[in-house]
């Protein structure tokens, strides 16, 4: 015997939903995979060390306009020729 | 499909009907590229029997993808009752009966548990999601994680075409113009 539909009598999924869906999926994983990205860099002593010193200074707000500075300065040096 | 290990995979809570579209298309392998674990409500067992997939479904526990998630206390049963009232009154439910709808209520409550840290829940009836979506719940269905296995390359139009077809062959309302959409807009 195959496997029988669930709620025959239930409306289903329109088109749109589905790229309602796919969206709400994408957000979901993004997630997931910031979650793991912070985890792993925040968690390594020498980050640690960096963003205390930094934060010291008092030049930041916080970790975040650190990380998103830096990242910033990255890909300018990155990017510039020479 | 083997599921690669440096992807990030989720937890999700899943009414029955996602999980039976799966059976019913082989495409439980998928499900396992974007999720770790899918919990469902002790209530849904009997669905799964009811519907002829106790073997599939039970083999998914035995290997740890599917959990089967402990008995609600009171307080979360009271809350399930009011979500199958409240999925009950939906105008796109099609059962009036609360009691018809309390299965689903359960999955809704135990997605919301902060220890699971689900987040989404795999749903295909209308009533449920609108009800979900209410409570804050992020939201997707078996369509949506096929269009998203085709924009990450691993379905073709055809593939996709393919699979919401088979479900739709064994009783599914997926609908003809849904499943083209789904596979023209996000098949390989």
């Amino acid at each position: 015997m195959g496997v029988l539909a669930h709620e025959p009598r239930a409306e289903l999924l329109a088109p749109e939903d589905v790229d309602r869906d796919v969206s709400a999926l994408a957000e979901a994983l993004l997630e997931q995979q910031a979650e793991r990205i912070a985890r792993n860099v925040l968690l390594r002593p020498d980050v640690q060390e960096a963003l205390r010193q930094l934060l010291a200074t008092k030049l930041y707000a916080s970790e975040e306009e650190i990380i998103a500075r830096s990242l910033r300065a990255l890909q300018v040096a990155v990017a510039s020729p020479g | 499909m083997t599921v690669p290990e440096d992807v990030d995979r989720i937890a999700a809570a899943s009414n029955t009907g996602p999980l039976l579209s799966a059976f019913q298309c082989a495409g439980v392998e998928l499900l396992k590229r974007y999720m770790v674990h899918i919990y469902v409500a002790p209530a849904q067992l009997a669905e799964f029997e009811k519907h002829g997939a106790s073997d599939d479904f039970q083999a998914l526990v035995a290997e740890d993808f599917v959990v089967i998630a402990s008995r609600l206390n009171e307080a979360e049963t009271e809350q399930a009752q009011i979500l199958a009232s409240r999925i009950a009154a939906q105008p796109t439910s099609g059962d009036p009966d609360p009691t018809s709808h309390l299965p689903e209520a359960e999955m809704l409550v135990i997605a919301m548990r902060p220890e699971l840290r689900c987040r989404i829940v795999l749903l295909d009836e209308k009533a449920a999601r609108a009800v979900a979506e209410e409570i804050g719940l992020r939201v997707t269905g078996f369509p949506g994680i096929l269009a998203r296995a085709g924009l990450d390359g691993l379905l073709t139009k055809s593939d996709i075409c393919q699979m919401l077809k088979l479900c739709q062959q064994q009783g599914t309302h997926y609908s003809d113009a849904l499943i083209e959409h789904v596979a023209e807009t996000y098949g390989r």
